[in-house]
């Protein structure tokens, strides 16, 4: 049974308002389509295409709910939903990819190939996911801050505009987030190779 | 670390103020603050010194947001670097080809990979950089530029366009002579830096890039030190930040030197070692150490013995390998310029006549220049005769409809008897949206076999010729081969994962078997051959790279050997692999070039492929095993699939000519206005009573030129205009009078004219510089964008009696989009970006980032990104990064630009947002009078099935 496009919309919008169920409904949607965008420009003719994180996950927004943004209420509301959506597709891809090193005969197109995301930071993604879910529990805004930023490629101005503050109180919180990341991100790695030794 | 273990919200909160609060404050007031507010909680305060340290460490993390990273793509700009394609990747980085657009040539970038951000990469990359950029020879490549952008250094070097010694080697069989010619300039400038004292290090194939004119370059110094340096130990894994890296393989093993394989001291003769192994290898077509470790390798590399060299080789050569290869320093070559001595003279010695393959290529691609074609379209018949004028025999092609669908149909195949034709009807070549059909020949009915929708691609018949046979594009890499009877019936799924699934004879075992192309990691794709249920399978075809994808194959006759049609980033030429053997095989056919399909004549003796190189697809063919490729089909038409009859006297090919009807949109809603050739470039008279445009009667891929028309939209009345000229571009004065136009000579130049279109009085050159684009402007001016080279261009202004031409603007431009009606502003792109600049003043303003429109634009089929209406009421910008779309945004009374964001409009919400804005939803509008009156074309090629007979 295909979802249509408005169960998508409705689901996306559900999702932004904190519906996790919602969120794993549509996941997969969003990340099928992100592999079938990818695929297409592999398979291109012509390989300069540009494939822009942000203008990827608009493109996919498109095609899942054939809607070009006019509904959105504001900006805000697509860009948070967007930074998520791109953060949990990416996370969930690159622990799929550190799962498997040899892969089946059915893998599924490689993002790195489509120039979407380096491969050496894939593991980067991953312990960054942890780390932000940790930080999250101490200040969700901080967190959010950071998934805008960096999952979603806003400027300070545009996170200013989604979360309702000021871009001081964004550069502030910015500042710190990645200050306790940092000592989180160090303190998981030498955890790691102590278990290694 | 106390920081983070056992923390809670609220404390959080608390240090996240105490933070805040210390970070404003610096040196001796911080300190004093922090005694103050954490009075007594030691636990609390060392918290905060830890964050405040964290920060100043952690400047570098997440600096920047994972889009910047995949930003490093086509398309983006770093300094005045605009990037263009990805040319390979490696363990020391990527490296992309673009543009530098203030000299106007083409660079290689190369960036150190992201994470590397540690102090000894970096010194690494900049002594690489340093090095290279301080030996200055013909044979080494030269460094530009050294820089960092967005934390990532990169090195900018001269781009060489022919691939590296590997590709060059693989391309063609080289005689040794070609080899040594080839090589001593590399030898000779290995030898000018070793003078340097300088030592390379990491000598092998890949880092030789070869220019197309076949001129040798050392690259990547990567590894390169000083000789007087004590060997680096950073080379190894270092910490970084707390996270481990992994270690890098120094060197490639297999060009390693005996010394460097057992970690002793290096001077230059470890290169003359690297280069003998590197000259052994394209030789002799092995490497001269092999072995099945690295381990292995390393000790075969200390104590093994190659195999001498073939006889083919000279014996003076020989013995110059050999010398190289001595285990023992002492007994090499002492330096490279003795090496270059020995090469120069063996080279000198020796009567043999240069290779006589190059010049059988050169007398191949003459012909194909010399000729001539005529394509006469009998009307109601199917027959197109096609005159090609050679020097040999003039030999007309016959060429016999088989379809005549309105749409398409593509990738035909014949039964094995010939009587029957199967084809997909649908627009793609590749693998698309479409039906498989089938029809006997020569008159039947086509009939459709399947109904649903899915992309297929690639249909064959059977051996028994009872069932077709066509692989379903799924997802991701759900190829798989599918079946339905020639009779009609259920389409069923025969194999999975396996796509352009031919049969191939029957097995040892009596049984059938067939070749298919198998998806294995990522994106690879390789020939597997097996029975019809995959028992026995063989793998008679990897790509060697991981990317690589052999997408279809075709057995010879006699089935030794194998054409593989392949693509890697783009469509490769078409490969000859032996059947047996595992063998990497050579490409065939002209190169560069993409080639997407192929066939064996039936006899065995030619290579049919179909390929573009350059100005479409067509069909040529190339003589196994030895011939030289030659063009079979030419012309404005475009050829691809290719099909032998039995008797090997015709071949039937999906034949596709490219369409560009104009339609207007109105209040009365759509209705089409031309409906044959090529029309391009509409525009509107004033009052919109009248549409303009240029037409041409087949689409020549380069020029938009075309004849000038004019239609009376209330009437319907269609008349040419200025019949004496062919042009490429053209405006109308808002008077409605006059006209500016590039029109097109007879030598091809492109001059700017100005004409009445009441004919009163007659046309004028008002320059002689080729044109592009040509608008008015306003009290007699006209501006044109023109250079003498399609890279040069810039913008000009003259006034209407020729007179007092000057550039408009200093800077090199790439694209002009319009002049406003005020004539105060000009649009234009100059590869920032889409700039807008003022007449009065000179200043450029950034309007959008995500305007322009690729392709159809230089064909005249796609409106220009940034233009006025013609009342001056309305912006229209066409966006390239949602297709389809434009926006007519108003303007303010008295201005051509709306209020634009600081950096202009970089996405969809920001043209939106402009107040008033409005989204049109189609991408080829040229607006007339008010943006509910459009022209647009619809562009197709329109394929059909055609026999073709040979001569």
């Amino acid at each position: 049974m295909a979802t249509s496009a408005q169960e998508v919309t409705e689901l996306l919008n559900q999702w932004a308002r904190g519906n996790q169920t919602a969120g794993e409904k549509v996941l997969p949607l969003i990340y099928g389509e992100l592999r079938r965008i990818a695929r297409r420009s592999m398979n291109r003719q012509d390989p300069s295409h540009t494939l822009q994180t942000t203008a990827l996950v608009h493109e996919a927004y498109m095609r899942l709910t054939g809607d070009s943004g006019r509904h959105w209420q504001n900006r805000a509301h697509f860009f948070g939903v967007a930074a998520k959506a791109m953060r949990h597709v990416l996370v969930d891809y690159a622990r799929a990819r550190a799962t498997d090193k040899r892969g089946g005969p059915h893998k599924p197109l490689r993002l790195e190939d489509a120039g979407v995301i380096s491969g050496d930071r894939l593991a980067e993604v991953i312990a960054l996911d942890d780390a932000l879910t940790a930080l999250s529990k101490l200040h969700a805004r901080q967190s959010q801050v950071v998934e805008l930023r960096f999952f979603g490629g806003c400027s300070v101005e545009e996170t200013a505009e989604t979360l309702k503050i000021s871009p001081e109180t964004v550069m502030r919180d910015w500042r710190a987030a990645r200050a306790w990341l940092y000592r989180e991100l160090e303190r998981r790695d030498a955890d790691e190779h102590r278990n290694d030794a | 670390m106390p920081t983070n273990t056992g923390m809670t919200p609220e404390r959080y909160r608390q240090l996240n103020e105490l933070f805040a609060a210390a970070c404003e404050r610096s040196g001796e007031a911080r300190a004093a603050f922090l005694d103050e507010a954490c009075a007594g909680d030691d636990a609390l305060r060392s918290a905060v010194e830890d964050l405040l340290a964290a920060d100043q460490k952690s400047r570098g993390l997440l600096e920047k947001p994972l889009a910047a990273l995949a930003s490093t793509v086509p398309g983006s700009q770093i300094g005045p670097y605009r990037i263009e394609t990805k040319l390979g990747e490696g363990g020391m980085g990527v490296v992309f080809r673009a543009m530098d657009t203030r000299l106007n040539r083409p660079v290689a970038i190369k960036f150190l990979p992201g994470d590397l951000a540690d102090a000894p990469a970096r010194r690494r990359f900049q002594r690489e950089a340093q090095m290279a950029s301080s030996l200055n020879h013909p044979h080494i490549l030269t460094v530009y530029d050294a820089d960092e952008f967005e934390g990532r250094q990169y090195l900018v070097t001269e781009f060489v366009d022919g691939g590296t010694l590997r590709d060059w080697a693989n391309a063609e069989r080289r005689t040794w002579r070609q080899i040594v010619e080839l090589l001593v300039g590399v030898a000779d400038g290995l030898a000018t830096a070793h003078a340097a004292g300088i030592l390379h290090r990491d000598i092998k194939p890949e880092n030789i890039l070869i220019t197309r004119s076949g001129y040798a370059k050392l690259a990547d110094f990567g590894l390169a030190k000083l000789a007087e340096d004590p060997a680096p130990r950073e080379e190894t894994g270092t910490l970084t930040e707390g996270r481990t890296r992994p270690g890098m393989v120094i060197g490639t093993i297999a060009y390693m030197s005996p010394e460097q394989a057992s970690g002793k001291p290096l001077d230059a003769r470890s290169d003359v070692f690297s280069f003998g192994v590197m000259l052994y290898e394209v030789l002799a077509g092995r490497k001269p150490f092999a072995a099945s470790t690295d381990l292995k390798l390393l000790q075969t590399i200390v104590h093994g013995t190659p195999q001498p060299l073939e006889d083919g080789t000279p014996p003076a050569l020989r013995a110059v390998v050999e010398k190289a290869l001595e285990k023992d320093p002492a007994d090499r070559y002492q330096s490279m310029r003795e090496m270059v001595v020995d090469l120069r003279r063996l080279a000198r010695q020796s009567a043999e006549a240069p290779a006589p393959r190059m010049q059988r290529q050169a007398r191949a691609l003459k012909r194909a220049a010399a000729a001539l074609i005529m394509l006469v379209l009998v009307a109601g018949s199917a027959f197109i005769y096609f005159h090609s004028a050679r020097p040999a025999s003039p030999a007309p092609l016959e060429y016999t409809a088989l379809t005549s669908f309105a749409d398409s149909a593509t990738s035909p195949a014949l039964s094995p008897d010939g009587r029957m034709l199967t084809f997909i009807r649908g627009t793609e070549t590749f693998e698309g949206p479409g039906e498989i059909y089938v029809k006997i020949l020569p008159d039947g009915e086509p009939v459709q076999l399947t109904h649903d929708g899915v992309h297929k691609m690639s249909p064959v018949f059977a051996p028994g010729g009872d069932r077709i046979v066509y692989s379903v594009v799924g997802n991701a890499r759900d190829w798989d081969t599918w079946t339905v009877p020639v009779l009609g019936g259920e389409p069923s799924r025969l194999l999975a994962n396996a796509s352009a699934l031919t049969w191939i004879g029957t097995g040892r075992g009596g049984r059938p078997r067939v070749l298919f192309s198998e998806w294995g990691e990522g994106t690879h794709l390789s020939i597997i051959t097996s029975t019809e249920n995959r028992s026995e399978p063989r793998t008679v075809y990897a790509p060697p790279s991981p990317r690589g994808m052999a997408h279809r194959s075709y057995l010879s006759p006699d089935r030794k050997q194998m054409l593989v049609v392949e693509m890697e980033g783009g469509w490769r030429p078409c490969r000859l692999v032996a059947f047996e053997g595992g063998a990497a095989g050579k490409p065939v056919g002209p190169s560069p070039a993409q080639c997407t399909n192929a066939a064996w004549s039936p006899d065995g003796k030619w290579m049919y492929l179909s390929v573009n190189t350059g100005n479409g697809y067509h069909i040529w063919r190339q003589k196994f095993p030895d011939g030289a490729p030659e063009q079979v089909t030419f012309g404005a038409t475009e050829e691809e699939g290719i099909a032998f009859a039995p008797d090997g006297r015709s071949f039937v090919t999906s034949v596709g000519t490219r369409v560009s009807t104009l339609w207007v949109h109105d209040s009365r809603g759509e209705r089409q206005i031309t409906s044959e050739g090529y029309a391009s470039l509409p525009s509107f008279s004033g009052d919109g009573k009248k549409l303009y445009y240029l037409l041409r009667s087949v689409a020549n891929r380069r020029y938009v030129s075309g004849e000038l028309w004019a239609t009376n939209l209330e009437t319907g009345q269609k008349e040419r205009l200025l019949s004496d000229f062919l042009m490429e571009h053209y405006s109308i004065s808002p008077d409605g009078n006059r006209i500016v136009f590039a029109a097109i000579d007879d030598t091809g130049h492109t001059p700017v004219w100005l004409a009445t279109l009441d004919g009163r009085t007659a046309p004028r050159r008002l320059s002689t510089i080729n044109a592009t684009r040509t608008f008015f402007g306003a009290n007699g001016d006209v501006y044109f964008l023109g250079g003498e080279s399609e890279t040069q261009t810039f913008v000009y202004r003259v006034r209407e009696d020729g007179s007092g031409l000057q550039k408009a603007i200093e800077n090199l431009i790439s694209y002009f989009y319009d002049v406003s009606p005020d004539a105060k502003s000009l649009a234009v792109f100059d590869g920032r970006g889409a700039q807008v600049y003022s007449t009065d003043g000179g200043s450029l303003i950034n309007v959008c980032t995500i305007c322009g429109a690729a392709g159809g634009e230089n064909r005249g089929t796609t409106p220009p990104a940034v233009r006025w209406s013609p009342d001056g009421k309305f912006l229209y910008l066409n966006d390239r990064t949602a297709a389809g779309q434009q926006y007519a945004i108003p303007l303010p009374p008295g201005r051509n630009l709306p209020p634009l964001p600081p950096s202009g409009i970089r996405s969809q919400a920001d043209a939106t947002a402009l107040p008033g804005a409005r989204v049109i939803h189609e991408a080829r509008a040229f607006i007339g009078p008010n943006p509910s009156v459009y022209a647009f074309p619809r562009v197709t090629t329109q394929r059909n099935i055609y026999r073709v007979s040979l001569p």
